[in-house]
């Protein structure tokens, strides 16, 4: 055994030593072996740009399904568009209910009224350049309800089993059992101020006819006002949604009083714009999808490439380009759009691509150009200086190039996020503010200035949306250019 | 023994052998790489004894064993290649094949043997001059036989002996090069799109024979009392190697796969060798082995600068080799006992313009009383490579062969 040892052990500094030696590498031995083998040390870029694309299909997909609201939901008109607020309460579900409700059938003076607190992180966000706060209306409000007895617990239970979505659908086909026209005067003066929507004596008396457990959907909607209340709904404990009703007899001092959470809320959203029209707001669900045709950047590209595109090598497919970067350039007019938060709002962009047969949307990656950021901010927002909008569909492209011999097209979609606060801010993450600076905003073409204190968090989005309305009709109609940075695996001889 | 194991996996993600052929097949295990055979320069396919073993190329010659015989051999080679202006150098230790031999007497012998015919194997980091970013390039390629052999003396012909084997392959290829950006022919304002992107040419593949489940050895061995001769004829046959390839940004977001196959068609492969025992225990022997190829190889993808295709030429080799014996008495001393060998080669590759000149010398060190042998065979050599670049490659390896011998199945006295 110990002969093997000795003998391992000889062999291994043996090896050692050799390998030492005589088979040593210098700096550049597999550089320059691997390049006279032709084999890459890295992967050639080249750009390709395609000019004078039209979409050859543009379509805007509004999503009119009510949104569960359960932190903040707003109330009233934005940008052609009307926000409705539904609520959903189930009564008997405490225990002083019915004791209640005994004494709310025959009181002389009975009210209710649904108290909403305004959302304080929007309105005291020092971000917003604009002025947000006073709000004084007369507010035309058109309430309707809709009222379910029932006298055993299973009715209640049964409510507790429908699901949101079922909701949500019931509050599209939404037949009220009574519609009452109401005025109330708003006067919110402070962020931290609370909204009180007096409920009609119409209400007070269909209640009244409620036996123990009662669902109660109401909904208020306020087509006429040029303004959108935002509140608080759910989740913020101090300062939730409540319908409060109270009752009082004669003599008695004092109202008794039942205060209710709704056990959901939701805004259903109105459009008032043509269907077809190429508009999309913010804050709701609407995207823009839009195909280009193929022949275009088929050409574009072998042209460059002095072959065919795509590229057949014997019976199958060569692939031998993969997209790195893919820029979309539109000529932008932010005319027709409104906003009303005087901050840029981000674009997001995703494309529709092929997965196992199935079209699925993909978000796509937003690269940084930071030097350009720098200079002239990121080229993905409107309502901003400039005139151009530049999206990035890297994937989108990528999967395109890949899949165009099976027939792939290049299907882009866009909607509208948050408002941009980084708007040409290199770092693009949140982070703390290093030393106070004053930031300069143009809003409605007055220059706004916001100072930004040392300590501060700079947020790369503001975290409310703004209703805003964009139109991308001119955008989708002026011939747009695409940019390709190519991978490319062709050699110098090879082809 | 746990020690060289552990060496052994240690080592076994280290880089590779040859770098010539890389793109085609590989580089070549000669006769399964056994450390016996290596020893005396990869001649004595026709040498008979009673514990030889199986032999990929001659399968008849198990027919003469007595003894049942298991071997696995490793291979430490290290490679350099040189230039005039630089050397590149790696290391790799595999385990080109496993043998074993059941002899049956009258009934003849069986044999089964695990053989990395042809193996590719490196794995590097190289920082591209003009981006500093590293580039990472992996090939990783072997393919695998199973050869299942029987072999029987003729019944009233006792010298002469017939035996077939069955190669069934398999194995895989994978070539990965991931790679950073080279923006020369990007403008300044452009550049930045590719910052951190990383694209990765992946290309994945398994081999296996076209439409037939295997290729065939067929040989006759001659033991004559001082010499033996032997010849084998293995059938041509086509190697398919189904690949799919395409660019990678990263493991999750790749592209389509592109499919291709490629076929090799592998010649039929001539061999013939002698063994002469100039006196007791003192052999010398020849064999020389011929593989006509008159189709290129295709290489695994093509592109980049690489070349699509690999030439060929004819495969070659001519070993001398020169053996003593180990005495099989035990009380003769130690030195007695051991296996002494050498021999040298000449071998053309398949691969164009490629020419490989070795010798070696190796031993067959006996341990224990039941004829256990550890063999040990250092070899080195150089490689001309003609048109390739000017690069030519010097190997050194160190071949461990385990040998353990039983007499199962056979009576005393035989």
């Amino acid at each position: 055994m110990k002969k093997k040892f000795v003998l391992l052990s000889f062999l291994a500094i043996g090896t050692l030593a050799l390998s030492a030696c005589l088979f040593d590498s210098d700096e550049d031995g597999l550089g320059n072996w691997l390049s006279d083998q032709g084999l890459p040390d890295s992967y050639k870029v080249q750009t390709v740009s395609v000019d004078g694309l039209v979409p050859s299909e543009v379509n805007v997909y509004r999503d009119s399904t009510p949104l569960i609201m359960d932190g903040r939901i707003v109330f009233g008109n934005s940008a052609n568009m009307s926000h409705e607020m539904a609520f959903e309460f189930l009564y008997g579900s405490k225990k002083d209910d019915s004791l209640f409700l005994k004494h709310f059938k025959k009181a002389d003076t009975t009210g209710a009224h649904v108290a909403l607190y305004v959302l304080t992180s929007f309105y005291k966000d020092k971000n917003i350049p604009v002025e947000l706060l006073p709000i004084k209306e007369k507010l035309k409000v058109n309430v309707s309800w809709k009222l379910r007895k029932g006298k055993k617990k299973a009715f209640l239970d049964s409510l507790y089993d429908v699901s949101d979505s079922v909701w949500q659908r019931s509050l599209k086909k939404w037949k009220p059992d009574a519609v009452v026209d109401t005025t109330y005067s708003i006067n919110v003066k402070k962020a931290d101020g609370r909204v009180l929507f007096e409920i009609p004596g119409e209400f007070l008396d269909s209640l009244k006819t409620c036996h123990k457990y009662c669902h109660l959907e109401m909904r208020m909607a306020a087509p006429e006002t040029e303004n959108l209340y935002r509140f608080y709904t759910l989740s913020n404990t101090k300062k939730l949604a409540s319908f409060n009703f109270r009752s009082i007899d004669k003599g008695d001092t004092l109202y008794k009083v039942l205060t209710y959470t709704p056990y959901r809320m939701a805004n259903v959203i109105v459009n008032n714009d043509c269907s077809d029209c190429l508009v999309l707001h913010g804050g709701v669900k609407d995207s823009i999808v839009f195909e280009y045709p193929t022949e275009p950047i088929f050409e574009a590209l072998s042209e460059f490439y002095g072959d065919e595109f795509p590229y057949k090598n014997g019976d199958d497919y060569d692939v031998r380009q993969a997209v790195v970067l893919a820029q979309l350039t539109f000529a932008r007019d932010d005319s027709k759009g409104e906003n009303h938060l005087g901050l840029p709002i981000r674009v997001m962009t995703g494309s529709i691509i092929d997965s196992s047969d199935k079209e699925v949307t993909v978000q796509e990656f937003y690269k940084l150009n930071k030097t350009d950021v720098v200079k002239s901010g990121h080229k993905n927002m409107v309502f901003y200086k400039g005139d151009s909008l530049t999206i990035q569909v890297t994937q989108g492209m990528r999967d395109f190039l890949n899949r165009a011999n099976y027939g792939a097209k290049p299907k882009f979609t866009m909607f509208l996020y948050y408002p941009q606060l980084q708007d040409n801010d290199s770092t693009f993450k949140t982070k703390i503010v290093q030393k106070d600076t004053v930031k300069t905003r143009i809003v409605n073409g007055d220059t706004v200035e916001m100072k930004v204190s040392k300590g501060d968090t700079s947020y790369v989005y503001l975290s409310h949306y703004d209703y805003a309305r964009y139109d991308f009709s001119s955008m989708m109609k002026k011939p747009a250019t695409l940019k390709l940075w190519l991978a490319t695996k062709r050699g110098g001889d090879d082809e | 023994m746990n020690k060289l194991l552990c060496l052994i996996l240690c080592a076994a993600c280290l880089a590779s052998a040859s770098m010539l052929g890389i793109d085609a097949l590989g580089e070549e295990n000669s006769l399964g790489g056994m450390a016996n055979t290596a020893g005396r320069g990869f001649a004595g396919g026709a040498k008979t004894g009673d514990a030889e073993g199986a032999s990929v190329v001659n399968p008849a010659r198990m027919a003469f064993d007595t003894k049942v015989v298991f071997n696995l051999n490793f291979l430490i080679d290290m490679t350099t290649a040189e230039s005039d202006k630089s050397t590149y150098s790696t290391t790799n230790i595999s385990l080109p094949s496993l043998n074993f031999s059941f002899p049956m007497g009258t009934f003849g012998a069986i044999g089964l043997s695990l053989w990395q015919h042809y193996a590719s194997n490196m794995e590097e980091d190289v920082q591209d001059s003009a981006s500093r970013m590293d580039a990472e390039i992996k090939y990783q390629g072997s393919i695998y036989e199973i050869v299942p052999a029987y072999s029987v003396r003729l019944p009233f012909f006792r010298m002469m002996s017939l035996g077939a084997s069955a190669h069934f392959v398999m194995g895989n290829v994978e070539r990965s090069l991931t790679l950073g950006p080279d923006n020369s022919e990007v403008s300044k304002k452009d550049s930045w799109a590719t910052n951190e992107s990383m694209v990765t040419d992946y290309v994945s593949g398994t081999w296996e024979i076209k439409d037939h489940p295997a290729y065939y050895t067929l040989a006759m061995q001659f033991r004559g009392r001082q010499s033996s001769y032997y010849f084998s004829y293995t059938t041509p046959y086509t190697l398919q190697n189904d690949l799919t390839y395409n660019l990678r940004f990263s493991q999750l977001d790749t592209l389509k796969p592109t499919r291709s196959i490629r076929e090799i068609e592998f010649p039929a492969l001539l061999a013939t060798g002698v063994n002469y025992r100039l006196y007791k225990r003192h052999n010398v022997m020849m064999d020389v082995q011929w593989r006509a190829w008159d189709t290129d190889v295709e290489n695994i993808a093509g592109s980049w600068d690489l070349p699509k295709v690999t030439e060929t030429q004819n495969d070659f080799m001519i070993a001398l080799g020169y053996q003593r014996d180990g005495s099989p008495l035990f009380y003769e001393s130690y030195l007695d006992r051991t296996t002494f060998r050498f021999g040298g080669w000449m071998k053309s590759w398949y691969v164009k313009d490629v020419y490989e000149y070795g010798g070696s010398i190796g031993a067959g060190l006996p341990m224990g009383k039941k004829g256990t042998t550890i063999d040990l065979a250092l070899q080195g050599g150089k490689r001309t490579t003609g048109g390739h670049g000017d690069w030519e490659e010097l190997f050194f390896g160190i071949r461990v062969g385990l040998m353990g011998v039983g007499t199962w199945g056979q009576t005393r006295g035989r």
